[in-house]
């Protein structure tokens, strides 16, 4: 150990030493063979370093082995809609940990086309094998009219209508036939997860169908909004139809300002959240909350309040 | 790797890459490991030596300064991505949760400071518990740690001695309070 300019007494610096949260020892055989597996695939691929986030990695002559990755199933509570959507629940594999959302900004950055397309593509996938029967069941179980349950068709001819990123978190609403509405966040994997060809470290999502009216040109109308927790880490997320006035929304949550996407007459957006923040709240994740409305002519509708929504418990 | 780079010079570069990352990987990790979870601390090594292999022309000679060039490499994926316990410029640095079982441990002043100091590491700043790390820990002598934050010698070896100040004030007032709280106890 190297006490350069330290001069702290001897038993101070034995202390110290044996407080080392990184003591030296061996890499692990797996650990081991994870680095040379990124040495390989740096050294013998020069466009290695273009790594993306979310598109199929650049050919390589090295598989990185693939970590083990805790799967947890989750317990989450989906509250939804005007009276109308369903929260179906599909979440799963979501890492938490203290910094779980620490990269989240309350201001969406926007995704080029490609991007938009790679992150349907992955939603859909993701949703598609995460979409059971047993699902549908869960949502009759919760209450859920039949009309408003989600079909696996719907699902598969849906398209992007919002996509954004928050940190390394992608977000897209997704909508179909038969009021079909879908909702998918992604987190970017690590590098060696990317370098294995892993498009996303986890994901989750809520499907429904709402038959919620179309808003007025200077309101919007919140189809759909969640909850999602796994052990520290928990998000709220609203999505839904803007008017033909509105240019942007911005909701007043515990964290802030949050703005929403806004896309093609729809919006949506998330924020990190305590579980307690929606525990015992009638259900509805946003209830209480304000949003302000910014409209085309200039006019900003500020502190709307959000309506208090019908929901489903749908635990999964 | 610049694209006038010709192949002779290029797989030098590898060759000294790959003994730089043979050399390195395992104090990187547990650089890293010291200052993030456990779970992210592979995929931020990963993320530095790809910092590295795109900028391996600056890769330094010696051993010493290849490690404060990736450590210092490896900070900034840390303060860039959130990944960390990051406070302003500076990066907080865990200790261990559960002791390893030693010898010492059966010595009584051992086990005590060892206390103190648990109880007085949280109450430094980010800034004090960073210089202190680098020197006790990622064993780096005082020019090498001040390359990994990127300030003079002068500069560390002043923010060394503000943070040993520190410690020591934490080291005292944490002793008088738990004595104060035998004598109350009795």
């Amino acid at each position: 150990m190297t006490t350069d300019g330290l001069d702290l007494d001897d038993l101070t610096t034995a202390a110290l030493a044996d407080l080392d949260a990184a003591p030296p020892a061996d890499l692990t055989p797996s650990q081991q063979a994870r680095a040379d597996a990124l040495l390989a695939s740096l050294v013998a691929d020069p466009t290695a370093s273009e790594v993306p986030d979310l598109a199929p990695v650049v050919p390589m002559t090295t598989t990185v082995p693939a970590r083990r990755r805790r799967l947890r199933r989750l317990v989450v509570s989906a509250g939804a809609v005007a009276a109308t959507t369903v929260g179906l629940l599909v979440l799963q594999n979501v890492t938490a940990g203290d910094t779980a959302y620490a990269s989240w900004t309350a201001k969406p950055a926007s995704v080029t086309t490609a991007d938009e397309r790679q992150i349907g593509e992955v939603c859909r996938g993701y949703l598609q094998g995460s979409f059971s029967a047993q699902d549908e069941q869960l949502s009759r179980d919760a209450g859920v009219p039949e009309a408003e349950i989600p079909r696996r068709a719907d699902l598969d001819a849906a398209t992007v209508a919002v996509a954004e990123r928050r940190g390394g978190w992608s977000f897209a609403l997704l909508v179909g036939p038969n009021a079909f509405e879908a909702t998918c966040m992604l987190q970017r994997p690590g590098l060696l997860s990317r370098l294995a060809g892993e498009k996303y470290a986890s994901a989750g999502g809520m499907l429904g169908r709402s038959t919620a009216p179309a808003p007025d040109a200077e309101a919007i109308t919140i189809t759909q909004s969640g909850a999602m927790s796994a052990d520290g880490a928990a998000h709220v997320e609203v999505s839904g139809l803007v008017g033909a006035e509105v240019s942007a929304v911005v909701f007043t949550t515990p964290v802030g300002q949050v703005t929403a996407s806004v896309q093609g007459g729809h919006f949506a957006a998330w924020w990190p959240s305590a579980t307690s923040d929606f525990a015992g709240q009638d259900g509805s994740v946003i209830t209480g909350r304000t949003v302000d409305l910014y409209l085309r002519d200039g006019r900003v509708l500020r502190d709307l309040p959000v309506r208090t929504f019908e929901h489903y418990d749908v635990q999964n | 790797m610049g694209t006038t780079q010709t192949a002779s010079e290029g797989s030098h570069a590898a060759d000294r890459f790959r003994s730089a990352h043979q050399a390195t990987y395992a104090d990187l990790l547990r650089f890293v490991t010291r200052r993030t979870s456990a779970s992210d601390a592979e995929d931020v090594v990963a993320e530095a030596f790809l910092v590295a292999w795109r900028r391996v022309e600056d890769l330094p000679m010696a051993l010493g300064d290849q490690r404060a060039w990736l450590f210092g490499i490896a900070r900034n994926c840390l303060l860039n991505d959130g990944r960390s316990h990051r406070r302003h410029d500076a990066l907080a640095v865990r200790i261990a949760e559960h002791p390893p079982v030693s010898d010492q441990e059966l010595d009584e002043d051992f086990l005590a400071r060892r206390l103190d100091i648990a109880t007085a590491w949280p109450r430094l700043t980010a800034v004090d518990q960073e210089v202190i790390a680098l020197t006790a820990w990622d064993g780096l002598t005082g020019p090498e740690a001040a390359a990994v934050l990127g300030i003079s010698p002068v500069a560390f070896r002043l923010r060394l001695s503000r943070a040993r100040k520190a410690l020591r004030l934490h080291l005292d007032l944490v002793s008088t309070t738990a004595t104060a709280r035998e004598r109350t106890a009795r």
